[in-house]
């Protein structure tokens, strides 16, 4: 039995015969076999453990106890370029988390997976299946360039483009697409390294300015001859209802009393049923639901009586409610993971070949993602002094029915959040569509003219409306490692990620929009080669580390995009030659951006206790001027190990580091000088028209400089750990298109503008309360918070505009974090609400009123661990605190009187939606707030039409929508038992795991009502709208996983 | 390295250089649409001029126009669409060495007319606006905006030249000229009826300069007949169809518009034989118009005529003849040149009445009633009211010559806020933060409030 220093059983500690290939692990009870003669040397290691060697003697039975590594001075961690160093050595802030945190409660985009564990990381994930998730390291240091922190696979990185069309990303129209770094599959990952100051990346040069992912992926290198594992996941999920719309039930649709008809003027009259007698007749061109109070002893005629093909044709029904709300579209969503990975390890090499298939079908009908993932990766060692090693992931990437996002009619969300009559049953719509397979919508001019006015069916929308795409990507690297003498060997190294993709997207006929059939190509390829001289020599107590080497990478884009025109001639066929009239120009984007970086690196270390490192990195960048187009990245950063220093019970391990690095940004392709755009030819005459963006040649980098300083100490023999971080970073000449007035002839003009400051605090923290020899309980606590400042912008600018809704906008402005949310606010009189005389708010004339901050107070995770005997159970509660959403769907969903607020009865006890009277039966809700002469508010608001109060027709100010984004979450929560060895020992296997998990499970506080206030658009730079936002979906999984 | 990376950043896929006519076109394109849809976010008169109305987003019915900023639409289709295009094709004809020199100074006059009708179109929206200094990013970000007189007399001053040079004949654009296919008799006549209403607009504000303007134009001959209007031919298939057709039909907006009952009523009122041509009957067979900025159901109303509102090939018009006879009638009342006022009055009725499908019988019946019979006592109200009826599908125009003239007198004021129609855009909302300090002193010379009731400097009260 192999045990730690506390007498608890060590599983997974490689036990190897010294000087042969012959070795084992111990299994999960710290037990190990090995045949082994007398005299030979049974070495035992365990990464942060000190390795132990014993001598066979006459004992069969060797027990081996593995001390803790002084002051876990061993571990080693992967840097920039995908350099190994020893984490004592390092002068800047990295967090480390094990493979296990996102391959157990796997999430389809393994980023998903590190949200609360890693302080400093922000991610918001976009509930749209198959979404793209925004990663941020230190708050946000681009105006309108990219924040998106970099990934990195094995040192070489990988794209992570989205290609989302700036409409989907700004919530408009449009599907989000998932970003590309969501292709990498959870199941390989041996373990993620965030590097996060400029310090740290230093070495990317300009490209990693925003932070980087470091993915360390799984090899053969530990395993001792043939090794398999299969690991089987289930998980289903269903909405959180917590996060979804409720709806009234007591009035049907209609905006207001004005059609004329019928109970509360609420219906329009016509003929329906052919007897020559009027009918009353639901307005069912209004997608609101402020018409006439339900009464089931009324019979109208809906949508249901207008079409033909149903039973219902010519019938009235009674005025009531829909049976089934929206609601009823949720499905349960299915995920099935399975992985087979073959490991071998020996002296000459190693390999490891692993296949994944994910697929995975969404809460809405119609969705689907599937996934399926080779990845091979072998080592060889060809020579004592020749080694290479190679690795290939092909992935196949397919998404079906991904959902609409945005104000759009593809976005059911939008629909059902904002602009709907809740006298629809939804089950009704379904059946009729499925009955009919045509677009019997709730929502149609009328009963002569039965064609959609604003919304489809929402099954139509579903099945007849949807996108499918698809990604084959190969993403590999070879290297080639020849070591000269022990202190100096030399690297090289060819990467290459490249992928096709091909996105379609379709609206049949019979849709509110126009019918459409629309496809784009990209092609996308990075290359990149390495060259790496490497020296590592000791002088007595001196250490000395360099590297030189050089990158050169490509990067090139193709892509193609063209839509029908004017509609489609044949239903269902989807094709670009079946457009109604001419295809017009296809749309063809095209670039080919080179960067040649140099670099070298300096470390120094004295006694393993004193550590200095310098690097400095020249990029040369094709797509700024020539002659102004080099720039030099430096870094310098140090620590010390204080704990060496002197001696202490209490303290087992004690550093202090400081770190200071310059990072960068070259210019997109072609952003020097202007272009003209074809446009559509016009009676044969070909047109091309100026650019939006005016374009300018004397652009330099932008660049982004951040110190650190760092405090890293663990305590009574590693029970009690803090990192604590404290950075300032600045980013400044920003590479943007500031919005220019239009009398210029254009929209923008692309300068050098803006400084953008960013200060924080991380402090990451373990614990391990209780250990015993079967219990322990660890915790594991992460905690962040920055505030940022945009400090400068260009010329005598204030103000930069990033997104508007509806004159809603998130801006960049002066003195201000970046994303402030401005719009019209309340006007208050002695710090009360100011109301109207017609009991409404008085708002501000300005919509420049600062109404939130979309940056977060403090983040938090905290992640307790218990383990007892076999079993493990771990949970993660994530926390934000403040930040600020703008919530598009209450809006005007509170106008058009979908939601309970808009019903029901008031103070006096009548129905809300009563006219306002004097007396005692009055209509209205009384506004808190004070009128202008500083008396209590006692006017009653008028609730009778889409004019009301609590929505945007209302006079309500913008501040009205603008929520705090404060969640707690519990996050994660995994149950694992592992077989017992004795068992195992029956059974044709060396291990034998079984796992529950969740994932989302509770919300357990929040401020924004009938949302999560986490869902995004996607990846970008717009976020805290929400327009049509997506339910979160509870996730409930099981795993098995089997070892040969 | 030697190699010169930056060889790398030329775009394939997109000219750096075009020649003249690509962007002349467009920037007519562009102009034409503009002058002929109807869009929320930028020429909405059609609904201020009260012959259209909304049905649930009423916003712009009720004169609300803060949500979606019609000025920036207008600015971005000029300034980015029109102008900036011309100038392109300005600088392009400057480079162009193969091309006679008389065709350049032709093509050049053609360029300037459409500008000089792009500024005056931004003028009588705004007032002051960025013109001297306007459509230089490279230099100048924060363009002045001139005093829009200054600007009226400049481009009084640039449209005589432009006569001058477009009467000397020759070719010009040839096919790239979607207007009038290159023909300069055309232009010439066209430049001198945007001289002739450059010159009308002052006519309360300059008399003396009205006159000579207007004297001017008339001299050097304007638009004799329809065949001289000014229009832009759509095709059948997008996105070249008529941009009223695009917001009905392709975009199935066509339920947020009925007829406006100001229209309906005033129509039905004089027996107006272009009724059945402007507005459909509702299911009873009835001309009903909604209320102007009330709620009103889509089903309970009249609508716009289906071979407006539904024909994709349906003509746009930036400048018509029967404006033209209008202004001249108007003219001769105002003694600025000499004529038969009445004959120009009822040249300008028949000749809308037959545009839009009348006959020559109905125009007589209908020009022989009491109430639309000439009446030179009358002038202001009968030219007013019968111009405003005949501006029907021309909102801007329509709405501006409403402010100039203030008649007809029973426009209503909406039905949600009461408020009367603007006389004015205010600027677009974007313009403090963008260009502050030039914006806060146009704002101070064009009266001091940038809202939606001061007067452009030519609509004296």
């Amino acid at each position: 039995t192999v045990t730690d220093e506390d007498g608890l059983p060590l599983p997974g500690v490689n036990v190897l015969i010294k000087g042969t290939s012959t070795g084992t692990q111990t299994d999960f009870d710290g037990n190990y076999s090995i045949e082994a003669e007398m005299g030979d040397v049974i070495v035992f290691s365990f990464v942060g453990l000190e390795t132990a060697e014993y001598t066979v003697g006459n004992n069969n039975n060797i027990d081996a106890v593995l001390k803790a590594d002084s002051a876990q001075l061993d571990e080693v961690v992967v840097t920039a370029l995908g350099i190994s160093r020893d984490k004592k050595s390092l002068g800047y802030a990295t967090q480390e988390v094990d493979g296990s945190q996102v391959n157990t409660a796997k999430e389809g985009n393994f980023v998903n997976s590190l949200s609360g564990k890693i302080s400093g990381l922000d991610i918001k994930k976009s509930s749209s299946i198959g979404g793209s998730t925004n990663v941020i390291i230190r708050g946000y240091s681009s105006i309108t360039g990219n924040n998106q922190a970099l990934f990195v696979i094995d040192g070489v990185p990988v794209n992570n483009s989205t290609f989302n069309t700036s409409d989907q990303s700004t919530g408009g129209d449009g599907y989000d697409y998932g970003n590309a770094a969501s292709d990498i599959n959870p199941d390989d990952i041996e373990s993620v390294n965030v590097l996060k100051g400029a310090a740290a990346t230093a070495l990317y040069g300009s490209r990693a300015a925003n932070g980087a992912i470091i993915i360390t992926t799984k090899d053969g290198s530990k395993s001792k001859g043939l090794g398999v594992t299969i690991n089987t996941t289930v998980n289903v999920g269903n909405y959180d209802p917590d996060t979804f719309a409720k709806f009234q039930d007591e009035y049907g649709a209609g905006y207001g009393p004005y059609y004329g008809n019928g109970p509360g003027d609420g219906f329009l009259s016509g003929d329906i049923n052919g007897d020559g007698d009027a009918d009353l007749v639901v307005p069912t061109t209004e997608d609101a639901s402020y018409g006439s109070r339900f009464d089931p002893n009324l019979l109208v005629y809906g949508w249901e009586s207008f079409y033909p093909e149903l039973d219902s044709y010519q019938q009235p029904t009674p005025w009531v409610a829909g049976e089934n709300d929206p609601s009823y579209i949720f499905q349960t969503s299915y995920t099935d993971i399975e992985n087979v990975s073959l490991t071998s390890g020996g002296e000459s090499g190693s390999t490891r070949l692993s296949y994944t298939r994910f697929n995975q079908t969404g809460i809405l009908p119609n969705s689907q993602i599937s996934r399926h993932t080779l990845d091979f990766s072998g080592t060889l060692q060809l020579s004592d002094k020749l080694s290479a090693s190679a690795k290939a992931i092909y992935t196949k990437n397919a998404g079906l029915g991904r959902y609409g996002t945005g104000y759009d009619a593809e976005n059911l969300m939008t629909n059902f959040r904002q602009w709907w009559a809740v006298n629809t049953d939804l089950k009704a719509q379904r059946d009729a569509y499925f009955a009919t397979g045509r677009n019997i919508t709730w929502n149609p001019f009328g009963s002569t003219n039965t064609a959609p006015i604003y919304w489809d069916n929402p099954y139509f929308t579903r099945y007849e409306n949807y996108n499918n795409d698809e990604r084959n990507r190969l993403f590999g690297y070879a290297t080639l490692s020849y070591e000269f003498t022990d202190w100096f060997d030399v690297r090289g190294r060819v990467s290459v990620d490249t992928y096709d993709q091909i996105r379609e997207e379709r609206n049949n006929i019979g849709s509110v929009d126009l019918p459409e059939y629309y496809r784009r190509n990209i092609n996308f390829t990075e290359y990149n080669y390495d060259l790496f001289l490497n020296f590592d020599e000791d002088f007595g107590n001196f250490g000395l580390n360099s590297t030189l080497g050089a990158n050169y990478r490509q990067t090139k884009l193709n892509s193609i995009a063209a839509n029908t025109n004017g509609g489609l001639v044949f239903e269902g066929l989807y094709t670009l030659s079946n457009s109604a009239n001419p295809i017009n120009f296809p749309n063809e984007d095209q670039y080919d951006i080179r960067v040649l970086g140099l670099f070298g690196t300096l470390s120094l270390d004295y006694d393993d206790t004193f550590f200095l490192e310098g690097s400095l990195r020249r990029d040369t960048f094709s797509t700024l001027a020539d002659g102004q187009n080099s720039f030099n990245y430096p870094a310098i950063s140090s620590s010390i190990i204080f704990s060496n220093l002197f001696e202490s019970s209490a303290l087992t391990y004690g550093k202090l580091r400081a770190g200071y690095g310059e990072v960068g940004n070259g210019a997109a392709a072609y952003q020097l000088q202007n272009t003209f755009n074809s446009v559509a030819g016009f009676n044969g005459v070909p047109l091309y028209s100026n650019p939006s963006t005016a374009n300018n040649p004397n652009l330099t980098e932008e660049r982004t400089s951040e110190l650190e300083l760092g405090l890293e100490t663990t305590w009574f023999n590693s029970r009690l750990g803090f990192d604590v971080s404290v950075y300032k970073k600045e980013t400044d000449n920003l590479i943007t298109p500031v919005q220019v007035s239009s009398a210029t002839g254009f929209f923008y003009k692309v300068v050098n503008s803006g400084v953008v400051e960013n200060r924080g605090l991380e402090i990451s923290a373990f614990g391990s309360p209780i250990k015993t020899d079967n219990f322990e309980w660890k915790i594991n606590t992460n905690f962040s918070t920055y505030e940022s400042e945009v400090t400068e912008l260009f010329g005598d600018t204030e103000n930069l505009l990033v997104n508007s809704f509806f004159g809603v906008t998130l801006n960049a402005t002066l003195g201000e974090p970046y994303g402030i949310i401005k719009g019209t606010d309340y006007q208050y009189v002695n710090g009360e609400r100011l109301v109207l005389e017609n009991g409404l708010y008085a708002k501000t004339a300005s919509r420049q009123e600062i109404l939130g901050d979309i940056n977060p107070d403090w983040k938090a995770g905290v992640q307790n661990s218990f383990s007892y005997k076999n079993w493990d159970f771990s949970f993660l509660i994530d926390i934000q605190e403040g930040g600020s959403v703008f919530t598009g769907d209450l809006y005007f969903g509170m106008a058009t009187g979908i939601y309970p607020e808009t019903a029901g009865l008031n103070d006096l006890g009548n129905p809300k939606r009563n006219p306002v009277t004097d007396g005692p039966d009055s209509g209205g809700i009384i506004l808190d707030g004070v009128q202008a002469d500083g008396s209590v508010n006692d006017v009653r608001a008028d609730m009778s039409t889409y004019a009301n109060p609590l929505g945007r027709y209302g006079n309500a100010p913008d501040a009205q929508f603008v929520y705090d984004a404060s969640y707690v979450k519990l996050r994660e929560a995994t149950l694992s038992y592992s077989l017992p060895s004795k068992t195992v020992e029956n059974l044709p296997f060396t291990g034998v795991k079984f796992t529950a998990t969740g994932r989302n499970l509770w919300i357990i506080d929040k401020d924004l009502p009938y949302a999560d206030p986490e869902d995004s658009f996607g990846a970008g730079n717009v976020q805290g709208f929400q327009i049509g936002a997506y339910p979160t979906v509870r996730e409930y999984g099981l795993n098995v996983q089997l070892q040969f | 390295c030697t190699e010169d990376i930056t060889d790398y950043n030329v775009d394939p896929k997109s000219p750096t250089q075009v020649t003249p006519d690509v962007t002349f076109t467009n920037a007519e394109k562009n102009l034409g649409d503009l002058m002929t849809e109807m869009s929320v976010g930028r020429n909405l008169m059609k609904v201020w001029t009260q012959h259209w109305t909304e049905t649930t987003y009423n916003d712009e019915a009720n004169y609300d126009i803060i949500g979606r900023d019609p000025s920036a639409g207008f600015w971005t289709r000029i300034y980015n669409n029109v102008l900036q295009d011309l100038k392109s094709s300005r600088e392009a004809i400057a480079k162009d060495q193969f091309t006679n020199e008389a065709v350049k100074a032709n093509q050049l006059a053609i360029i300037d007319v459409i500008e000089v009708y792009a500024y005056q179109v931004l003028v009588d929206l705004n007032g002051d606006v960025p013109y001297s200094e306007a459509l230089n990013v490279v230099d100048n970000i924060n363009p002045a905006y001139d005093d829009a007189f200054t600007i009226y007399q400049d481009l009084i001053a640039r449209v005589s030249a432009d006569i001058e040079t477009l009467s000397n004949g020759g070719a010009s654009w040839g096919a790239a000229d979607i207007y009038y296919g290159g023909d300069t008799a055309k232009w010439a006549k066209f430049a001198a009826s945007l001289k002739l209403k450059l010159g009308m607009r002052l006519a309360d504000f300059d008399e003396s300069l009205a006159s000579t303007t207007v004297s001017e134009a008339y001299e050097a001959g304007v638009m004799t007949s329809q065949d001289d209007s000014a229009i832009i031919q759509y095709e059948a298939s997008a996105p070249n169809t008529n941009p009223i057709y695009n917001l009905f039909e392709l975009n199935t907006r066509y339920a947020d518009y009925v007829a406006g009952k100001t229209s309906v009523d005033y129509l039905l009122s004089v027996n107006d034989p272009r009724i059945d041509d402007f507005f459909t009957t509702t299911e009873d067979g009835e001309y009903i118009g909604g209320p102007i900025g009330a709620n009103n159901s889509y089903a309970n109303f009249s609508h716009v005529a289906d071979y407006i509102g539904f024909d994709p090939t349906y003509p746009g018009s930036i400048y018509q003849y029967y404006e033209v006879e209008f202004f001249l009638a108007e003219a001769i009342e105002r003694g600025f040149i000499a004529g038969d006022a009445q004959e120009h009055y009822e040249a300008a009725v028949t000749s809308n009445i037959l545009y839009y499908r009348g006959t020559e019988e109905e125009a007589e019946a209908y020009l022989a009633q009491p109430e639309i019979a000439y009446d030179s006592a009358n002038w202001e109200e009968l030219i007013g009211t019968q111009k405003w009826v005949a501006l029907f599908n021309r909102g801007f125009e329509g709405w501006t010559e409403y402010r100039r003239l203030d008649y007809p007198d029973f426009l209503v004021n909406s039905a949600l806020t009461d408020l009367p129609v603007p006389t004015r855009v205010f600027y677009p909302l974007d313009e403090e933060a963008l260009n502050g300090a030039n914006y806060n002193a146009a704002v101070q010379n064009i009266g001091g409030t940038d809202d939606l009731y001061t007067r452009i400097f030519w609509d004296v009260e």
